[in-house]
């Protein structure tokens, strides 16, 4: 088996340490995350999500507790190098209107090409691409600034900032909500798209388990600082009982099965889409 | 461990519930400690005055349970400012400079501005320490209440008490907010790779971007701001007039007490000036 992206070992983390405001966000919690694979990160809010996306690119690095190893480099290390961690390691964060360092929107997005030494017609074809890949018009957006986007359009331009360097392992941090059901479906199928054109991973935190059921290859479940269920997507999610106790709901597709499950239809309740559904709900209607 | 703690280490602004006898202050007392105690720290004059004053209000901290480095904490994000006046000062005190060290044009280096240093230094720390205690054992609801009602007798004169109780609170509940705000920022830029970790040129470099932090500080403050006159548009929100507080204040004897502990202060500090005290 291929030696894995992400191996984050019994990490913990404590916010705040030794001030009366202290705060447990992380307890013995392991993440792996293996080439060209969609992991999800789920959990209810305050449960450690994004504060251990930010371990993977290296914003927090361990230092008593836990192993951290992000493409091969020990973030621990004061060898690690952070400069070139962070070019393959793309972050997308919650507040995408932080991440934006430049006036104009072209620019934005040629920060991280620029640094990885693309200039002229190669940066600009790169900078399209980005702009492009998230559903914006290049000649539309290129010069417009930064501050005056809709919160909507901020997002995908801090997406289009991240995908231009070509990361080798992009983390989402609930980089989808607030886009419409189309930018949604774009920033999906870019990830899949990336991951078949050049082996591209990716880490996503989301509050949508349909969201994570239709793109996750495995997840990871977070409740109060500790993983409490991982492995694949459906072994995770066909664990409904165990979701609902901390709070997480089903996919909605499975809710149904269940609920027709529950009706008397005998529809299999292991299904993650609204496909793999219909075609549960057909075969048990002309059984 | 997290590399972006610092930044939230803004004590000033963070209530901190540990049921003390200092939490338990009325906080008009309060207040009225924090306004005593300024002009106490404006009294002294000397060291050792002003280290007493230091220890009395360490004193009080603990008195209030709270670590003595949290409180401290206050004073790290203000310390760029602290060092450059401390410099101004001594290069270019123009008051009874005592022993001369150093005199090349405008610049004099003696040893009345070390003691002007010295002596503003520590009153910079006592006022944030101070300050810092206030809002550590103080709700923003409390400090409102009680700055509106100590304003009262002043609208008979027309002065908007609970807007002024308001704009002081929402001030002070904003701080260890922006504190985080900007953290949040520089994790951001260094996940793009915009600040520089290491390296000779490090400082240069980031002092170059810090202009940029600046920026979506700024325009993330104003949406808040925004956000809350909306939302309180929203709640209903009318100023001071006809509202009601579930907590009515009462003015106890413990609070009596601290006043004129607060008063007796003052008077010493006053006495002390005529004092030869170093």
């Amino acid at each position: 088996m291929s030696m894995p992206l992400v191996a984050i070992r019994a990490l913990s983390h404590t916010y705040l340490a030794g001030t009366p405001l202290e705060t447990r966000a992380l307890t013995q919690v392991d993440l792996t995350v293996r080439p060209a694979e969609i992991a999800a990160l789920v959990g209810p809010g305050g449960a450690g999500k994004s504060t251990l996306s930010h371990y993977v690119n290296a914003l927090h690095r361990p230092s008593r507790t836990g192993c951290v190893s992000v493409l091969g480099q020990d973030t621990a290390s004061p060898r690690c190098d952070l400069g070139r961690l962070r070019q393959d390691v793309g972050l997308v964060l919650q507040s995408p209107h932080l991440q934006l360092l430049e006036r104009f929107v072209g620019d934005d997005i040629a920060f991280g090409p620029r640094r990885q030494g693309l200039a002229g017609d190669t940066l600009r074809e790169r900078v399209r691409w980005a702009i492009e890949a998230v559903g914006l018009d290049f000649e539309r957006f290129k010069d417009r600034r930064t501050f005056s986007l809709s919160g909507g359009e901020m997002r995908r331009v801090a997406i289009a900032g991240v995908l231009a360097t070509l990361p080798q392992l992009v983390v989402l941090d609930e980089a989808t909500t607030g886009l419409d059901p189309r930018g949604r479906r774009r920033v999906h199928a870019i990830l899949r798209e990336q991951r078949a054109s050049r082996g591209m991973a990716a880490l996503i935190i989301s509050n949508s388990m349909d969201e994570v059921a239709a793109l996750a290859d495995s997840v990871t479940v977070l409740d109060q600082g500790r993983s409490v269920l991982s492995g694949p997507t459906r072994e995770v999610m066909c664990r409904a009982k165990a979701l609902r106790e901390i709070g997480l709901a089903s996919p909605s597709a499975q809710a149904i099965c269940q609920a027709l499950s529950e009706g008397g239809l005998p529809v299999s309740t292991e299904v993650l889409t609204p496909l793999e559904a219909e075609e549960a709900i057909w075969q048990a209607m002309t059984r | 461990m997290a590399s972006y703690d610092t930044l939230r280490h803004v004590s000033i602004g963070q209530y901190v519930p540990t049921g003390s006898l200092v939490h338990r202050l009325d906080p008009r007392s309060k207040l009225l400690w924090l306004l005593l105690g300024i002009v106490a720290l404006l009294t002294a004059r000397g060291y050792w005055v002003n280290i007493g004053l230091l220890l009395l209000i360490l004193g009080l901290v603990r008195l209030a349970r709270l670590p003595i480095r949290f409180v401290l904490a206050s004073v790290r994000p203000a310390l760029p400012i602290i060092a450059l006046l401390a410099i101004m000062q001594v290069l270019f005190y123009a008051g009874p400079p005592g022993t001369v060290w150093f005199d090349w044009g405008p610049v004099r280096i003696s040893s009345g501005g070390v003691r002007l240093m010295v002596v503003s230094l520590l009153r910079f720390v006592d006022l944030l320490c101070l300050t810092s205690l206030l809002t550590n054992t103080t709700t923003s609801g409390a400090i409102t209440q009680g700055i509106e009602s100590l304003l009262r007798p002043l609208s008979a004169l027309g002065l908007p008490g609970h807007q002024a109780a308001l704009i002081v609170s929402i001030a002070l509940r904003f701080l260890p907010i922006l504190g985080e705000q900007m953290e949040a920022i520089v994790q951001a830029q260094h996940a793009r790779g915009a600040l520089v970790e290491h390296g000779r040129w490090a400082v240069v470099a980031n002092a170059r971007r810090a202009a940029q932090l600046i920026v979506p500080l700024l325009v993330d403050a104003y949406r808040r701001a925004d956000e809350l006159v909306l939302a309180m548009r929203a709640r209903c929100y009318q100023g001071g007039a006809g509202r009601t507080y579930l907590v009515q204040l009462v003015f106890s004897g413990r609070d009596w007490l601290s006043l004129a502990a607060a008063a007796a202060l003052v008077a010493l500090t006053v006495c002390l000036r005529s004092l030869p005290i170093p």
